[in-house]
């Protein structure tokens, strides 16, 4: 193993952290602020990838790529809030677990309506043109696109930093994060900061899920599995905490590419192992402080 | 004999000294009023003695043992019962369910997996028996959201009763109680005070007069006063910090 | 907020529902029909479709311990089916080809597996704890697909045998005929059932109802919490094993498939569908979502897009479940006549 494939695999690790990034800060803020662990969440990455995929069979012009970029998104956004106000909101004054089980009906819901609009066989799509080189590392080309994901990821979470403390709407969140009924006492429109935070989540899935989508295969069953990934993200970053997340997220990245070249199908045992000893020596997370 | 005795026991919280040097020690049978203003550290005091909270500093003697730092459940089972300010029951299972459940625990028969419920005669009869005590043996077949709630407040207490502790803790047993239920709960703790030790706090001081064998004066975390009822009437150190503030 | 268990309670009059569905009448007079019931339909479809009935019943019932009785809800349940079922085919295969070495292998291979998951999963709470148990589960869906010198991976075991019973050495009964497994499944499940009821009505269990209710008030008796729910957790997936146990040698041949996390999905709908305050609530939502299966796969193969659906509408609408939501127009029906 010489230095080059080390560092490229790492490269690789990082490229996978950021899109688990992507979708832990997302479920991270659904835990803080509205409480409840939305189970579709996955749904909106799988969805991402497939949008992704259709714009790519129409072209547009060679601009399909970044048309997507900016329009899935926001598709998807839409979609949330939908969701949240028809299906989410009538349950808010009952158990969480409520939420959780219709989230999980949901989820099965989404699986089973990409089959129906896309069809059973397993979808490509082209890396975009303006990607598709690769840079030497060595003697190895780690691919352009990777690297656009690595510079995506931290272009997003400084924006979303930017959100949640530089503007009004970001101290909203964060006040409802402390304490919803006060602030619904002070006269802000709760629903309205829920819808949007739902949304957000929704369209930091879509955008991990359309990231992902020229470099694997676009498969139903791809939501699940980011969304089981980046909830041990968030557990064993400390749940509720952002900054855990990205922490965990950039550890499970590096041991996912490195489990690969030891256990190539079960690079899962790996991160498995990391969570049973995080829940051993601090049940909370790394860098957990809420009582769960 | 002693039954209880805290020595210097202290809880800081940040800056906050809610609690300090606190040295208390109950005479075995005897009724103790724990009374002070809102804020002078009551609740605390049942925390660490209970063993919900650690300690920061000082000690808390058990029957002449050092149970500083065991934990809540064990130190239910070495007989420390407590009665919660907040309604603390089992809200979907019957009045009687309620009290059989703290039997069983009491009586350690909770490991049992295959005999029925039914065949525990004896619990059964002392669940009821308990519930006589308190009050609700009519009730016993109801579902919890059937009682009120000066009821729950006895069903509570009951729960406690069912564990057999020889220390008892009640945090405001007569709060949000009604003329009446007030006057049946007063005369539900002198039965209770024949067979345990208890330790209470209270805002009424007419139950606190009328019941208390000894009353300790709690203000700013610290004991300022003890003494019989007749002797904390006519303390000015208390009249001053606490009763003056309220006549 | 609400409990979970709330549900039940809105809709009123637990004691109507308890006798009517509990009651012992209508438990004997449905076991009494399942004995009858093969001979009075010879058709083979149909005795196929009762005997998964059954043991999907007992893996619904094993897991309401969790959802109903101890508060835990557990989204990674198909495992534990999964689990028995890969470890009596293997026991069956390798070891010792008897039936009955195959259910002990289920139900001890879940057992097991469930301690050395639960002592982790029960430090969580909520929906922490349901994440976490789906989390284990498709590790486990993992390991069935990828091992493939065990598991036969993708495509799984297949010609799973139904060994002959030998009955105190006496004389063999056959099991491997649809009529003679249909018996020898009731007859099991009935017994898991029986023995399941007891633990629930015992000492035990009422202490997993109180822990259900008031987890710190519990602490406060002075039990240790963290080991009743994971000796509930245990006992939940031997049960839930002892059903895989049965249903690899009722299909013949097992997948990964049997653990992925949508059949979880399934059984936690089974169950909330049914009815999680009631003993045999959730063998009502098994029924009624097998049936309804059986009747969807005919016209469409979106069958998930069904199941989620009704999960949703569920939650918005029924949350006590069928036999909730029955009870509740029969108290309705009652208070009209005794006015």
């Amino acid at each position: 193993m010489d230095i080059a494939f080390v560092a490229a695999q790492f490269l690789n690790g990082l490229a996978i952290a950021m899109i688990l990034i992507l979708i832990a800060s997302g479920l991270t803020l659904l835990l803080g602020v509205l409480g409840i662990l939305n189970f579709a969440h996955g749904g909106f990455y799988m969805l991402g990838a497939f949008m992704m995929f259709s714009l790519g069979q129409w072209g547009l012009g060679g601009m399909w790529f970044w048309v997507g970029l900016i329009t899935i998104p926001l598709a998807l956004a839409l979609v949330a809030a939908v969701v949240e106000i028809c299906l989410l909101r009538p349950l808010y004054h009952r158990e969480r677990l409520y939420t959780l089980l219709l989230t999980f009906g949901l989820a099965m819901v989404f699986d089973d309506l990409a089959l129906l609009i896309w069809g059973r066989d397993f979808k490509t799509v082209p890396v975009p043109e303006l990607l598709s080189g690769a840079v030497s590392i060595g003697n190895y080309g780690f691919p352009l696109h990777f690297i656009f994901i690595i510079v995506v990821g931290p272009v997003v979470c400084a924006l979303l930093w930017y959100l949640l403390y530089r503007t009004p709407f970001g101290k909203l969140i964060r006040a409802a994060s402390t304490d919803t009924e006060m602030l619904g006492a002070l006269g802000v429109n709760v629903n309205l900061v829920f819808t949007g935070v739902f949304a957000l989540s929704a369209a930091l899935a879509g955008l991990a899920g359309l990231l992902v989508a020229p470099i694997r295969s676009i498969v139903p069953g791809m939501g699940l599995e980011i969304f089981i990934e980046s909830f041990i993200v968030v557990v064993i970053g400390g749940m509720g905490s952002l900054g855990g997340a990205i922490i965990g997220a950039l550890l499970i990245g590096q041991i996912k590419a490195f489990g690969i070249l030891a256990l190539p199908n079960f690079a899962m045992i790996f991160i498995y192992l990391v969570l049973l000893a995080v829940l051993i020596v601090k049940p909370r997370g790394l860098f957990g402080e809420k009582t769960v | 004999m002693t039954i209880l005795e805290t020595r210097k026991l202290s809880r800081r919280f940040g800056a906050l000294n809610a609690v300090s040097d606190v040295s208390l020690s109950l005479e075995a049978g005897e009724v103790r009023a724990i009374i002070g203003p809102n804020g002078a550290g009551k609740t605390t005091l049942f925390n660490l003695i209970t063993g919900k909270l650690a300690p920061t500093g000082g000690k808390v003697i058990f029957e002449g043992a050092d149970v500083t730092g065991v934990p809540a459940h064990a130190l239910v089972r070495r007989g420390i019962g407590r009665s919660f300010q907040i309604t603390n029951i089992f809200p979907r299972l019957s009045v009687f369910e309620n009290i059989l459940v703290g039997v069983l625990a009491g009586r350690g028969k909770t490991t049992n997996l295959f005999a029925s419920l039914l065949s525990f005669e004896t619990e059964a009869a002392e669940a009821r028996e308990i519930l006589d005590r308190v009050e609700l043996g009519a009730k016993a077949g109801l579902p919890v959201s059937a009682l009120s709630h000066g009821e729950r407040r006895n069903l509570e207490l009951g729960l406690t009763l069912a564990l057999n502790p020889r220390l008892i803790l009640l945090d405001e047993p007569t709060a949000g109680m009604s003329v009446e239920e007030t006057a049946s709960t007063v005369a539900l703790i002198r039965r209770v005070a024949q067979s345990a030790t208890v330790l209470f706090t209270e805002h009424d001081m007419g139950i606190v007069f009328s019941i208390a064998d000894n009353i300790s004066v709690l203000h700013q975390g610290s004991i300022i006063a003890e003494g019989t009822p007749e002797e904390i009437k006519g303390n000015r150190t208390v009249q001053v910090a606490y009763l003056g503030e309220e006549a | 907020m609400k409990k979970l268990s709330d549900a039940a309670v809105s809709y009123g009059s637990r004691p109507i529902a308890t006798s009517l569905v509990n009651g012992k009448t209508l438990t004997l007079a449905g076991f009494a029909a399942a004995i009858a019931y093969p001979l009075l339909d010879g058709n083979l479809y149909n005795l196929q479709l009762f005997t998964e009935i059954i043991i999907i019943s007992l893996l619904a019932l094993s897991l309401n311990i969790l959802i109903g009785y101890t508060g835990l809800v557990s989204l990674g349940h198909a495992a534990f089916l999964g689990i028995g079922a890969y470890a009596s085919t293997l026991a069956m295969q390798h070891v010792y080809p008897s039936i009955w070495a195959g259910l002990t292998a289920s139900v001890l291979s879940a057992g097991i597996v469930a301690l050395a998951i639960g002592v982790f999963c029960i430090r969580l709470s909520g929906l922490y704890f349901a994440m976490i148990t789906l989390a284990f589960s498709q590790a486990f869906y993992t390991i069935a697909f990828y091992w493939d010198s065990v598991t036969g991976g993708d495509d799984g075991l297949i010609g799973i045998p139904r060994p002959d019973i030998s009955l105190f050495g006496l004389t063999e009964i056959s099991i491997d005929g649809f009529v003679g497994y249909y018996y020898f499944t009731l007859v099991i499940v009935a017994l898991a059932a029986y023995l399941m009821w007891r633990i629930l009505n015992s000492p035990f269990g009422a202490i997993l109802k109180a822990i259900r209710e008031n987890p710190e008030r519990v602490e406060f008796l002075g039990l240790p919490v963290y080991r009743y729910k994971l000796a509930a957790f245990i006992i939940s997936a031997a049960f839930g094993g002892l059903a895989g146990g049965l249903f690899a040698p009722f299909q013949g041949f097992i997948s990964p498939e049997l653990l992925y996390w949508t059949k979880s999905g399934e059984t936690v709908l089974m169950t909330i569908l049914g009815g999680i305050h009631s003993f045999l609530g959730p063998a009502v939502g098994a029924t009624v979502l097998i049936f309804l299966r059986d009747t969807v796969l005919n016209y469409t193969e979106y069958w998930k897009i069904i199941v989620g659906s009704i999960l949703i509408l569920c939650v918005l609408f029924a949350p006590g479940g069928i036999v909730g939501f029955i009870t509740a127009r029969l108290s309705e029906i009652f208070k009209g006549a005794s006015k």
